[in-house]
């Protein structure tokens, strides 16, 4: 079987205190992956080894069978493997649309000279990436507020914002850090709806970490449980809400 | 009347000068949230090559070390080379420095500038040292004093609205874009796949080929240079000015330097000495730059004219 992301065996280190150890983690294309645990367990340590922002000490992380792990975050971004923050970062004094706008992939105006100059190339792509833009802020209910600057919004915004402007790039998978943290039962629904879509119809890939469990259960098609750094459990939400050890460490009976 | 015409012509061109300084800051601090404190420095990089390369070729002894440089190059050569060295010389430092972040890039930066100071001070053999480079050639010139210094006054200004140009079409582009979404958060847009580095760089080196196009001008308008000229001083009044105009919008920050630069700086410099009280204008200046800082951040921290969303709409 091959796996469109698969970490081995990774450790992470931060002093004395091991923050993910030996995790092995294997998702494949086309599924939406849940990744749950208590607070401290190393979902974010794991996310941030996936995706460049820490080395991992030891273990290997392989996305489309090429080895990524040692790779800088932004490199990770153009192959295809796009997260977002727990905490949402939208830019602040930008507005919603040129959040969105910086974030796709090989734009000819962010050379200086093309930036200078605005030949029609520039400014097609431009018009190409603010149609697409404005469709997404469509589906995620932000379109109201595109000249807005970021920092006018909602927590629960943010966090919409945060997954429309990764979406941006157009990534082959996405890793999303409590995507519904803060939003409205409104927004929550709106968003666990546009990640069916994106599956169904673009054939994304998911990895979800969330602490509402009824987004996790009716969303996803397996899910790793993390303890201490280490992956507890992996199997289907029924699996895995039926594993003992799960409910002892999490679940909390 | 005459009198006061070239005083207003040669206030005018400081202030167009030291526009295109604050320009560079924009573009360095305004843009992308480089802390630097090292604008002088390019300022005297732009200048020092701009001199030496548009001097007439000469030797003389210096402090008893031989000066023999001068290469009679015209003023547009001077121009052209004052910024590619000052780019050149931000590009080297840029490859150590600019991993380092805020505070860190702000010591390094003041730091370099006062080397370059000290080089200027101590390698006479190049520079001539504290006696200065004299006799700087100005274009346009050879006629009247007042219509020599109208020209360079609109060569100075033609220069200046280029390079805000320039800088406003950048600032609106997608490379303005990301250099605002690394000073807005740099991880951000690491994790959107762009390269810090690379870009940081660009600002760096961009504000430091303006700056170096500043003290080209700079050279070429005061006719001598000499080290002391080049203090981190005028990093400071540049910053204030950035801060006054409004960080991040270019209108402001030529605005910003008219009214600190032009009214404070430079307008003083004319007023009635109060007999037995020369030290009081100078000191009294500085006194109202710090307080009209204060005002400023405490009413207006977004300077006159703030920074304004872009709007993409129009565009589509």
């Amino acid at each position: 079987m091959n796996f469109l992301l698969e970490a081995k065996e990774v450790v992470k280190d931060f002093g004395g205190l091991r923050a993910v150890d030996h995790c092995s983690i294997a998702v494949e294309k086309g599924s939406i992956c849940g990744l749950i645990g208590p607070n401290g367990a190393g979902k974010t340590t794991l996310f941030d080894l996936l995706t460049g922002f820490y080395k991992p000490n030891s273990g290997s992380v392989y996305f489309k069978e090429q080895r990524i792990d040692g790779l800088d975050p932004h490199e990770i971004c153009l192959r295809g493997l796009v997260r977002t923050f727990q905490i949402a970062r939208e830019l602040k004094n930008m507005t919603l649309l040129e959040n969105m706008l910086l974030a796709p992939k090989g734009q000819f105006g962010e050379h200086l000279a093309y930036a200078i100059v605005q030949p029609p190339k520039v400014l097609r792509r431009e018009r190409e990436n603010l149609g697409k833009a404005r469709q997404i802020l469509k589906i995620v209910g932000l379109n109201h507020l595109q000249n807005e600057l970021a920092t006018n919004l909602s927590g629960g915004q943010r966090k919409m914002l945060e997954v429309a402007r990764a979406l941006m790039t157009d990534p082959e998978m996405l890793l999303l850090d409590e995507p519904t943290a803060g939003a409205t039962f409104e927004e929550t629904r709106k968003l666990m709806d546009y990640i069916e879509t994106l599956r169904r119809d673009q054939g994304l890939t998911f990895l979800i970490v969330e602490h509402k469990m009824e987004v996790i259960m009716n969303l996803c098609d397996q899910i790793f449980v993390m303890n201490n750094g280490e992956r507890l459990a992996q199997g289907t939400p029924r699996e895995v809400q039926q594993n003992p050890q799960v409910i002892e460490a999490y679940l909390g009976a | 009347m005459e009198g006061f015409i070239s005083f207003l012509l040669s206030i005018a061109t400081i202030v167009a000068i030291y526009s295109i300084l604050t320009l560079a800051l924009n573009i360095r601090w305004g843009f992308t949230g480089l802390l630097d404190f090292g604008i002088a420095g390019f300022f005297a990089i732009g200048a020092y090559t701009s001199a030496i390369l548009t001097s007439p070729p000469s030797e003389e002894l210096v402090f008893g070390v031989r000066h023999s440089l001068g290469f009679g190059v015209p003023f547009l050569g001077g121009l052209v080379a004052a910024a590619a060295a000052a780019a050149i010389v931000a590009y080297l430092i840029g490859i150590p420095t600019l991993r380092l972040r805020g505070d860190y890039l702000a010591i390094m930066t003041i730091g370099l500038s006062e080397i370059f100071r000290y080089v200027a001070v101590n390698e006479k053999w190049l520079t001539r040292g504290s006696q200065g480079i004299r006799n700087l050639p100005r274009p346009f010139s050879g006629h009247s004093n007042l219509l020599d210094a109208l020209f360079y006054f609109l060569l100075v200004l033609a220069i200046l609205l280029i390079l805000y140009l320039i800088s406003q079409r950048v600032y609106n582009s997608p490379l303005g874009r990301v250099l605002k979404g690394i000073r807005e958060d740099e991880t951000v847009t690491e994790a959107l796949g762009k390269k810090i580095f690379r870009f940081r760089m660009l600002a760096f080196v961009f504000g430091a080929a303006y700056a170096g196009v500043a003290g080209s001008l700079w050279a070429h308008y005061s006719g001598s240079i000499m080290p002391h000229e080049f203090v981190p001083d005028i990093t400071f009044l540049i910053w204030v000015s950035l801060t006054i105009g409004g960080s991040g919008n270019n209108k402001g920050a030529i605005l910003g330097t008219l009214v600190l630069i032009g009214l404070l700086q430079q307008g003083t410099r004319f007023l009635p000495t109060i007999e037995g009280y020369t030290y009081l204008i100078p000191g009294l200046r500085l006194i109202v730059i710090g307080f009209l800082l204060i005002l400023c951040l405490r009413f207006r921290p977004q300077g006159l004219i703030p920074e304004k969303a872009v709007s993409v709409e129009k565009e589509s």
